[in-house]
């Protein structure tokens, strides 16, 4: 289990806000640790959605293009001797120029919206299928209408719930 | 002190970051819910919305409007299977075309509520991390992008996007755990300026059709819950108790709401009668478990991860009798 100092450390390494001896220590992290690169993965994914409306989600192999670009940088947890810091500038700039090419494929999308786009843009919205699709039994459809008009009546959830009691396509 | 690798960062998250960060960030952010929360309920608007669903779009028209001081909302659906839910007040009704049926329920006054959600939305911050994440277009018009990260992997993510001038959310994303968007609703187009007629605020259904009404919901107070509930991820609340009933059958289904505020989950506890639980099952954002309880079929299920509604239901226990 992450603390919330960790969560807050990755978030900030996002941001580009983390001194650098705290990014080694969250990118070696993100690099041995399976849980924290699953929620490097889905923080990466939360902003990738908002950026690129067209292409909602990125493809399965973005964060292991990261990972292993992360992989090729060297981490260096001990001062830096003096003989490594060219080699560690050439993996940077080898990084940063795959890394570039993300962001421009990443900031095409982005700019590629147009407010007369929406009704398009809603088409082509790339949602992906639940893993399993459980058949709908008549009790867990009553269920499911009655969790809706609960959360609907507790007034806390804005207007999900009656959308899901409307739709069709609730416990289909 | 020097950054870390800024070329890398700069190229890749530079594009991410909304400038703003930590708590006067997530401070902003929380301003955002609130004016949302007070739009939300006090405009009056007329939008067409889609919901995205397992590859599926659905459209519906919705009607809202505060009239002498009493909250109206329709919505109905655009294609078959004919569909609305109407409230006034604390009352809704769902029609369905198809059963021919009206189910009416009544939220219980103010003062019945059994655990209100707490007004100051600030407590959020405690479960998710609220951040301000730019400026984007919905049904063309200017909207603050507002993300809210769980911090813990109980509940889903959400992406707000609040229209700029009237704070309505035109758009709100959910996300699993698994960076996937699971569920979405979007509005296409929406009218904030003229009227909304009284008329659109009436259930259509109501004069086409012979309708059967029935009401099954009995609110409980707290006190007379007999079950304990062991593990319940941090900033879930019981925000109703209930018994149900279920025709044909008489013998009532006790059923308990929890919520964070955005994300709820029902427990449906009833005799198990012979029937076999189903276990952990997923039906796109919503997870169920389905578990037997000393001959009670319980059943958890709500749009959360897997883990919370298999925790919620591993912890839930009967109160010893005095």
């Amino acid at each position: 289990m992450h603390t919330e100092q960790t969560s807050e450390k990755l978030s900030a390494l996002m941001d580009d806000a983390l001194d650098a001896k705290d990014g080694l220590s969250v990118l070696e992290g993100i690099r041995s640790d399976r849980e924290l690169r699953a929620k490097f993965h889905r923080y990466q994914a939360v902003r990738s959605v908002l950026r690129s409306e067209a292409g909602a989600l990125p493809d399965a192999d973005f964060s292991a293009r990261v990972r292993a670009a992360i992989d090729q940088e060297p981490v260096v947890l001990s001062p830096r001797a003096v003989q490594h810091q060219f080699r560690e500038r050439v993996a940077t700039f080898a990084l940063a120029a795959s890394m570039a090419a993300l962001a421009v494929m990443v900031v095409r999308s982005v700019n590629h919206y147009s407010p007369d786009k929406a009704s398009e843009l809603l088409a082509s919205v790339n949602l992906s299928t639940p893993a399993v699709h459980a058949s709908m039994e008549p009790d867990l459809r009553e269920y499911l209408n009655m969790h809706n008009e609960s959360a609907y009546l507790s007034g806390s959830q804005g207007l999900m719930p009656s959308v899901r009691l409307v739709s069709g396509n609730q416990g289909r | 002190m020097r950054k870390l690798c800024p070329a890398v960062f700069t190229f890749l998250f530079a594009i991410f970051s909304a400038g703003a960060s930590g708590a006067q960030e997530s401070q902003g952010g929380i301003d955002w819910l609130k004016s949302m929360h007070r739009a939300v309920s006090d405009l009056s608007y007329q939008a067409n919305v889609s919901y995205i669903k397992d590859q599926q779009v659905d459209s519906f028209k919705l009607f809202h409007a505060r009239i002498d001081g009493v909250e109206r909302e329709r919505l109905v659906s655009m294609n078959s299977p004919l569909r609305e839910v109407v409230r006034t007040g604390s009352n809704i009704s769902r029609y369905a075309q198809e059963s021919q049926q009206v189910v009416v329920e009544t939220r219980p006054s103010e003062h019945s509520l059994l655990v209100a959600l707490p007004d100051d939305l600030s407590l959020l911050e405690r479960i998710y991390h609220v951040n301000l994440m730019g400026r984007e277009y919905v049904a063309g018009l200017q909207t603050q992008v507002v993300a809210l990260e769980p911090r813990d992997g109980f509940r889903y993510s959400r992406i707000l996007w609040i229209d700029v001038a009237t704070r309505l959310p035109l758009k709100l994303d959910v996300i699993n755990e698994e960076g996937q968007s699971v569920e979405q609703v979007v509005f296409t187009s929406i009218n904030t300026k003229d009227p909304v007629p009284a008329k659109d605020l009436e259930p259509v259904m109501k004069t086409q059709h012979s309708i059967t009404q029935i009401s099954h919901r009995e609110s409980l107070p707290l006190k007379n819950l007999r079950w304990t509930l062991a593990h319940v991820p941090e900033g879930f609340q019981i925000v109703a108790y209930s018994t149900l009933r279920k025709p044909p059958s008489t013998v009532p289904v006790e059923q308990i709401l929890l919520s964070d505020g955005f994300s709820a989950v029902s427990v449906y506890i009833e005799p198990r009668e012979g029937r076999q639980p189903t276990g952990p099952r997923r039906m796109g954002a919503v997870n169920v478990n389905a578990i037997d309880l000393h001959g009670h079929l319980v059943t958890v299920m709500g749009e959360v991860p897997l883990k919370t509604v298999e925790l919620i239901a591993k912890g839930l226990g009967e109160k010893a009798k005095p």
